[in-house]
C-alpha cells in the first residue's frame, strides 16, 4: 500500500516514515505544501496523512484540490489544530479521517488500515479466500490453521491482489503501490515476488491462488 | 459585604413620590396656615368691632353705674353663658372690673402684662384657653366716657373653635384633591422615570448579552448623556475583542507548537520501541521513561490549553442529552483496574434513568478528572462512592473518597491550578496538580457549581450540581 506523508515536521515525518515503512507500507513523505500537492496529483496513493499547517501551501488547499481532481486517495489530517469546528472543516473539505496530535501511533496505524479496507470496500479486518484467511490488522496470513510467514512485501503483495480481488492488477500498479522504485528499479521484481509467493502459498495447498494474466499482470479470482 | 443591587426605577420613584408627597403637605400646610391667619384677621377685625360698640354703648349708659342695660338687646350673643363670646370692662386706674358679660361668668381671665403699657386708642390682641377651648381676645383702651377721664380696657373675645371648624373643612375639601394629586403624580413619575430611564434600558439590554463569545458593540443612543457611556463601552469591547483574539491565536500557537513537539517525542518512541528489534535494554529502558513522561507533558499541556480556553470563553458547549449512569460506568471500567490495586471499596448510587441537558464531551472531561483525582488520592483500602440524584429541575453529583493529611483549611485550595498538599507533591504520581482547577473552569462554562467538603475529617467530597437543562 502507498502512503502519502505531508508532514513538515522533520522529526515527525522520519519516525512516521520509518514506523510505516516498518509495516510494509510504500511512503512518500514531504514537508512542504506545494510538494505534497505535486506527490498527491502525479501518484495514486491509498491514504494521504496531511498536516494541515504546510509552508508552501496549507493542507486543506492541497485536499481541496486533491478532491478537486478526483483523485481516490483516502485523506487523513494529522494536525494540532483539534478544536470542533477544525476538524468539521477537515471532513467537509473531503477528509476521510482526522486524527489530533499527539496521538499515538498504534491508532495511526488502525486508522490508515480502516481507510484502506474502507477504499477496497471490506469491512472486517478478515479477508477471506477459500480456506486462506488474511488477517489485514495483525498481517498474518493462514492457511487451515496453519501460518505463513510472509515478508512484508510479499504480504502486501497478496493483501494488495486479496483487497482487489477479482481485479486485474497490472505489475506498474504493483510497483507503485509496493516497490519503492528508488531502490526497486528492476520490474522483474514483480514477477519474483509473486513467483516467490506462490511457492509459499503452494506449501500450503493453495498454489493456484495468484493468476497471471499475460501482458496484463496478476489476478486473485 | 454582598449588597443587593438596588432597582433603580424603584428608587428614582421612591424619591419622586416623596418628594411630590413633601411638596404638597407644604403646600396643604402653607394654604391651611394662610386660611387660618386669614380667618384670625377677619375675626379680629369683627372683635375690634365689638369692642368698639362696646365703647359706645358704655359712653351712653355706663354713668355712674356699670351696668349696660341696652346690652342684652345689641350684643345678645354674650349674654348666654354658654355662648362662645365675651367681653370684658376694667378700669384701668384701679382695675376695677367694671362689667363683664354672663358669659365669662366667673372665669378667671389671666390678661397679658402688656395690657398695662397699652397706649390710649390701640388694640392688643393675644389668644387663651377658656373651658378647655382657644379664645381669641382683643382689648381695647378708650375712655368710658368723653367727658370723664376714665379710662377702660374694653376686652372682647370670641372661641376660635368655629375658625377650626372652617379649618377643618377646608382640609376635607382639600385632602382628597391632594390624595387624587398625589396619585395622578405617582403616575406622571412613573412615566417621566420610564421614559427617563429608556436610554439606560436600552443599554442594559444590549451590554446583558455581552460576553466572551459576543463581543458586539453597543448602540450609541441619541441620549447625550450616554454617548460618552456606550462610546467608553465600545471602546472597552473593541480592545476586549482584540486581546481575545491576541489570546486565541496564542493559544493556537501554542497548542500547535506544544502539539508538534509531543507528537514527535511520542513517535520516535513509539516507532523505536515498536520496531527497534535491536535496541538494547538500557536504550529500551530509556526510550519507555521519555514516552512516559511525554505522555504526562501531553496531559498537562493538553489541560492547561482547555484551561486557557475556559477562561478566554474559546469553549462554545453543545446541548446534548447526557444519561448519567453510562457515562461514569465507562469512565470508571477504564479506572476499575487502578482502583482494585489499591484495593478499595467502592459504592455507585445512580439512577438508571437519570439525564441532563449539556455538553456531553466537557462533562465527560469534568468526571474524568473527578474520578481519576479520587482514585489517585484515596487511601489504601479505602472507599470511593459517588451518587446522583435530580431535585424539581436541578441535579446534583457527588463524589467522595477517603483521604489523609487534608484539613479544612486545605480546600480554599483545592481547586487553583498546580496546588497539591505537600505529602500528595511528593507521592510521584502523574498527576499535574491541574484536574480540579479544570473540573471547576469547565463547571462554570457548562453553568454548573462545583465546591468540596470534608464530610468526615477523612472523607472529601466533590460536589457538581446545577440546572438539568442548561441554556448554553
Amino acid at each position: 500500500m502507498r502512503i502519502l506523508l505531508v508532514e513538515d515536521s522533520k522529526r515527525l515525518q522520519k519516525s512516521i516514515s520509518i514506523g510505516l515503512r516498518k509495516e510494509g507500507f510504500k511512503v512518500d513523505a514531504t514537508g512542504d505544501g506545494n510538494e505534497g500537492l505535486w506527490f498527491a496529483e502525479s501518484f495514486d496513493y491509498d491514504v494521504v496523512i496531511l498536516d494541515l499547517m504546510l509552508p508552501g501551501l496549507d493542507g486543506l488547499s492541497i485536499l481541496r484540490e486533491v478532491r478537486r481532481k478526483h483523485r481516490p486517495a483516502s485523506v487523513l489530517i494529522l494536525s494540532a489544530k483539534d478544536t470542533v469546528e477544525d476538524r468539521v472543516e477537515g471532513l467537509e473539505a473531503g477528509a476521510d479521517d482526522y486524527l489530533v496530535k499527539p496521538f499515538a501511533f498504534e491508532e495511526l496505524l488502525a486508522r490508515i488500515r480502516a481507510l484502506i479496507r474502507r477504499r477496497y470496500g471490506i469491512k472486517q479486518d478478515l479477508i477471506s479466500i477459500g480456506e486462506l484467511q488474511i488477517n489485514t490488522a495483525t498481517r498474518k496470513v493462514s492457511r487451515r490453521g496453519t501460518t505463513i510467514d510472509l515478508p512484508p512485501r510479499e504480504y502486501n503483495l497478496l493483501e494488495l491482489l486479496a483487497l482487489r480481488r477479482g481485479t486485474v492488477v497490472s505489475r506498474a500498479e504493483i510497483e507503485e503501490h509496493i516497490y519503492d522504485e528508488r531502490k526497486e528499479p528492476m520490474s522483474n521484481v514483480v514477477d519474483a515476488a509473486v513467483s516467490s509467493l506462490r511457492k509459499k502459498l503452494g506449501e500450503v495447498g493453495a498454489p493456484s491462488l495468484i493468476k497471471t494474466r499475460p501482458k496484463a499482470g496478476y489476478i486473485i479470482e | 459585604m454582598n449588597l443587593k443591587p438596588r432597582n433603580l426605577r424603584k428608587q428614582l420613584l421612591s424619591y419622586l413620590f416623596a418628594s411630590a408627597v413633601i411638596v404638597f403637605l407644604l403646600t396643604e400646610l402653607i394654604f391651611i396656615e394662610k386660611n387660618r391667619r386669614s380667618l384670625v384677621k377677619i375675626s379680629d377685625k369683627n372683635a375690634e368691632a365689638y369692642a368698639l360698640n362696646l365703647v359706645a354703648m358704655t359712653r351712653d349708659e355706663l354713668g355712674g353705674t356699670t351696668k349696660l342695660n341696652s346690652l342684652d338687646e345689641i350684643m345678645r350673643e354674650f349674654g348666654d353663658r354658654h355662648t362662645q363670646a365675651y367681653f370684658l370692662i376694667i378700669r384701668t386706674s384701679d382695675n376695677k372690673e367694671l362689667e363683664r358679660s354672663e358669659s365669662l361668668q366667673n372665669t378667671n381671665l389671666s390678661l397679658p402684662a402688656a395690657l398695662r403699657r397699652l397706649p390710649h386708642g390701640r388694640t392688643h390682641f393675644w389668644t387663651t384657653r377658656i373651658n378647655g377651648g382657644p379664645v381669641r381676645f382683643v382689648a381695647l383702651r378708650e375712655f368710658a366716657r368723653p367727658d370723664a377721664d376714665e379710662e377702660c380696657l374694653f376686652i372682647v373675645g370670641f372661641s376660635q373653635r368655629y375658625l377650626w371648624k372652617r379649618l377643618q373643612e377646608t382640609i376635607e375639601v382639600t385632602a382628597p384633591i391632594l390624595g387624587i394629586g398625589l396619585i395622578a403624580m405617582l403616575l406622571l413619575s412613573w412615566i417621566v422615570v420610564h421614559r427617563g430611564l429608556t436610554p439606560i434600558r436600552k443599554l442594559e439590554q444590549e451590554v446583558r448579552y455581552i460576553s466572551s463569545s459576543n463581543l458586539t458593540p453597543v448602540t450609541i443612543p441619541q441620549t447625550k448623556e450616554f454617548v460618552g457611556v456606550a462610546t467608553t463601552l465600545n471602546t472597552i469591547i473593541a480592545e476586549l475583542k482584540k486581546s481575545f483574539e491576541r489570546e486565541r491565536r496564542f493559544t493556537a500557537n501554542v497548542a500547535h507548537e506544544l502539539r508538534t513537539r509531543i507528537s514527535e517525542m511520542r513517535a520516535l518512541c513509539e516507532v523505536a520501541l515498536k520496531y527497534g528489534d535491536n535496541l538494547d535494554e538500557h536504550n529500551r529502558s530509556n526510550y519507555e521513561e521519555i514516552l512516559v513522561s511525554a505522555k504526562e507533558m501531553q496531559a498537562t499541556v493538553m489541560n492547561l490549553l482547555t484551561l486557557a480556553r475556559c477562561h478566554s470563553g474559546q469553549l462554545k458547549p453543545r446541548r446534548d442529552i447526557v444519561e448519567l449512569q453510562p457515562l461514569v460506568n465507562s469512565i470508571w471500567t477504564k479506572l476499575a483496574e487502578q482502583a482494585s490495586a489499591k484495593k478499595i471499596t467502592f459504592q455507585s448510587d445512580i439512577p438508571a434513568d437519570l439525564s441532563i441537558v449539556t455538553d456531553k464531551e466537557l462533562l465527560e472531561t469534568i468526571l474524568q478528572n473527578l474520578f481519576s483525582n479520587a482514585v489517585s488520592y484515596v487511601t489504601e483500602h479505602g472507599l470511593i462512592e459517588w451518587r446522583a440524584r435530580i431535585q424539581i429541575d436541578r441535579f446534583s453529583f457527588s463524589i467522595s473518597n477517603t483521604v489523609e493529611n487534608l484539613s479544612d483549611s486545605d480546600l480554599q485550595y483545592l481547586f487553583e491550578p498546580f496546588w497539591r498538599k505537600d505529602k500528595v507533591r511528593s507521592s510521584g504520581d502523574a498527576h499535574s496538580g491541574l484536574g480540579l482547577a479544570l473540573v471547576q473552569s469547565l463547571a462554570e462554562v457548562l453553568g454548573f457549581t462545583v465546591n468540596a467538603r470534608l464530610t468526615t475529617p477523612t472523607l472529601l467530597t466533590i460536589t457538581l450540581s446545577g440546572k438539568t437543562s442548561q441554556a448554553l
